[in-house]
Parts: structure tokens; C-alpha cells; sequence
């Protein structure tokens, strides 16, 4: 039987049951994991991170137990204590600047490159492609970069993303279009090098 | 060049969150194909786990969070309901059980009040004979005592035939 996130949650404050927390926080381990890797690009942060997580949600859940088990999304709740953990983090290493929606319109570097030859990319192995692709991700803008991991990692939906990002819909949509066009290009640009450079 | 509403449409379907975009759009297919393939390319990335440490760590501090007296496992809500209908049933059975074992205990007697006899007095006065039963057991009594008036024993050969009505047996000596 396949237990609700808010069964689980009322398990564990109302009558203890640590079982149910071990549920809870294995169910949803690698979407917030994920998440916090992509953002901050160390395991070893992402793990601190991660934990301080868990520690900060530990402690809201038993000071605050009515706020979020009546909304039945405790997994929105924790990515918002997780991107603030990460953005607390980002912040601290100047690694965080936050995008004007109006610099969306601008034409990113990448933008301009030529998006010729999309077929170079079926030529390399898939795991290699998988690595360039990571890296491709790194490189994106920070919010764009913030869609797809929440997206993909933590699989929220673009309704959800608005909400946890404080924005519209349109505008987490635009930034994940945005992002994907740009990640096609620089996978593109990054397999043409890597082919001029490659030792024959 | 900005991205189209066909690549929004497309996403959305690609995601789950939207119905089929027209591929027949010019240029639509080739959108579709592209994305597509990034998308499954995201989709095979390792998924990211994190360390046991911190996992011990968290769950240590959620074991420590909790309330020394609330240490109990949960009793789940379908669990507590078939508990509450055994107690039920088990009660039940039981207050059952001691209605029949107790009409078997008293069935072979009467009850007291039954086997009480009604005393009534020796002499009732006439005008207390107002109840039906009580004039008839006056009666009965009355009848009874005259029943009991026998006259005095006489032998029957002293009765005569004509008056007796009946056979007299024969004694040694008579002659019919």
C-alpha cells in the first residue's frame, strides 16, 4: 500500500513512527538531491546542503504542524527549504545573480553560434553525450538552470516552479524553452569543437 | 530567434502537461524531433543520491525531535477501525453469551412471585366477595364441605333391591 505524503508526515509527528519518516524522506531523496547537485555543482555541498534541508524542515514540521499537512504537498514545501538553502548557499560564494525577466528577451553568447550539423550529436557514445550534456547544463543561466533541474530533477510542474520561483507560468515555460534551445545549441557547439580538437 | 508557442506546446506534451501540438505546423515536426531527443537525453541522467552519512544524520535528528512519550508505532486508520469492530462484535457476543447462560439458569424454575400461593383469609366477609375468583373459591370451598356431609354407614343388604337399583352379590346360602 502506497502510503500518502501526508499520511506519512501525520504518522510521524502524531505518533512518532520513524518508519514513516524514512519513507518520506527515501521517496523523495534523489529529486531534492538532484536538485541541490545541479544548483551548486559539489556533492559535498549538495550533501550539507541536503542535510541542513531535512534539519530545517525537522524543526519547522514540530513547531509548525498545521501549515503545510493540511496542503497535502510537503514535497513543495521541502524544495522550497531546499532552494533556499541553496540560494542562502549561492549567494554566500557570489554565484547568484538573479535574472531580469527582460534580460530573457536579450540573445545569450550561444545564441548567436550557428546551429548547423545537429546530426554530430548521434555520433558520439550516449554516456559521453549524457556528461557533455551535465556540463552543457553547468553553463546555462542561473534561473534558466533552475527550471530544468526543478523540472527534471525534482519533477514539479511548470505551475508548481511558478509558485516556488514567484513567478508566472509563462515566464517559468519561457525560461525552460529557453533553456532547452540553448542546451541543443551549446551540445551542438561543444561536439564540433570537441570533433576539430579530437586526436585522429 | 526567440523560442515559438510550438516549442512551449511541444514541452508541455513532452512533460505530460498538455495535449498533442499539431506537428503538421511548418516546422513542427522538426521541433518536436529535437526536443524530444534532449529530452530523452535529460531523462538518463544518473539519478543523484545523497550520502549515507547525511542520511543518518537526518534521521537521527528527526528520532531526537520526537517526543519521548509519542515513541509508539502508528496505528493506521483501516487498522484502528477493524480493531474497534472486533471489540464490537467480541462485546456483543459476550453480553449474549450471558443473557442465554442466564435464561438456561432460570428456565426449571418458577419464578417467585408464580410459586408464591395466594393466602387468603379464612372467612372472607359477604360483602368482600366481590372478585369473581374469589367467590368462586368460596364456592368450591362451600361445595367441598358438603360433599364431605356423608351419612352414616349402613351394610348393603340393608338397602333394598327395588331402591338400590342394581345387583346385590350373592352370599353363601342364597338361592336365586
Amino acid at each position: 500500500m502506497h502510503a500518502s505524503d501526508a499520511t506519512l508526515v501525520t504518522a510521524y509527528l502524531e505518533h512518532g513512527d520513524q518508519a514513516a519518516f524514512r519513507t518520506l524522506v527515501e521517496r523523495h531523496q534523489e529529486r531534492i538531491h538532484g536538485y541541490l547537485l545541479g544548483m551548486v555543482r559539489e556533492p559535498a555541498v549538495a550533501d550539507d546542503l541536503f542535510q541542513e534541508t531535512f534539519l530545517r524542515a525537522i524543526r519547522a514540521m514540530h513547531a509548525q504542524r498545521g501549515s503545510y499537512a493540511h496542503q497535502g504537498r510537503w514535497l513543495q514545501w521541502v524544495m522550497r527549504i531546499a532552494r533556499n538553502a541553496a540560494l542562502d548557499h549561492l549567494r554566500r560564494q557570489k554565484r547568484w545573480r538573479t535574472v531580469e525577466s527582460a534580460d530573457e528577451d536579450r540573445e545569450p553568447v550561444w545564441e548567436r553560434l550557428p546551429d548547423t550539423e545537429p546530426d554530430a550529436v548521434t555520433h558520439i557514445d550516449r554516456k559521453q553525450q549524457i556528461e557533455l550534456l551535465n556540463r552543457c547544463i553547468n553553463r546555462l543561466p542561473p534561473e534558466q538552470r533552475e527550471v530544468v533541474l526543478l523540472r527534471q530533477e525534482a519533477e514539479l510542474t511548470f505551475r508548481e516552479i511558478a509558485e516556488l520561483t514567484d513567478c508566472s507560468i509563462n515566464t517559468a515555460l519561457g525560461r525552460m524553452r529557453y533553456a532547452v534551445n540553448n542546451l541543443r545549441k551549446m551540445m551542438v557547439v561543444a561536439k564540433k569543437n570537441d570533433a576539430e580538437y579530437a586526436p585522429y | 530567434m526567440p523560442p515559438t508557442d510550438t516549442e512551449r506546446d511541444i514541452l508541455l506534451y513532452l512533460y505530460g502537461e498538455g495535449p498533442k501540438p499539431d506537428l503538421y505546423a511548418p516546422g513542427a515536426r522538426d521541433a518536436y524531433e529535437d526536443l524530444a531527443d534532449l529530452k530523452d537525453l535529460l531523462d538518463e541522467r544518473p539519478a543523484s543520491q545523497p550520502s549515507q552519512a547525511a542520511l543518518t544524520s537526518i534521521f537521527e535528528a528527526a528520532e531526537a525531535a520526537t517526543p519521548a512519550l509519542q515513541h509508539r508505532p502508528a496505528v493506521p486508520p483501516a487498522r484502528r477501525l477493524r480493531l474497534a469492530r472486533r471489540v464490537g462484535l467480541a462485546a456483543a457476543l459476550a453480553v449474549c453469551g450471558g443473557v442465554g447462560y442466564w435464561l438456561a439458569a432460570s428456565g426449571g424454575e418458577e419464578p417467585a412471585y408464580v410459586a408464591q400461593e395466594e393466602v387468603l383469609p379464612a372467612e372472607l366477609p359477604a360483602w368482600d366477595a366481590g372478585d369473581d375468583l374469589r367467590a368462586m373459591h368460596l364456592r368450591a370451598a362451600e361445595l367441598q364441605g358438603g360433599m364431605m356431609d356423608w351419612e352414616e354407614a349402613v351394610p348393603l343388604e340393608s338397602i333394598p333391591l327395588d331402591e338400590a337399583g342394581g345387583e346385590v352379590p350373592l352370599q353363601a346360602g342364597m338361592e336365586w
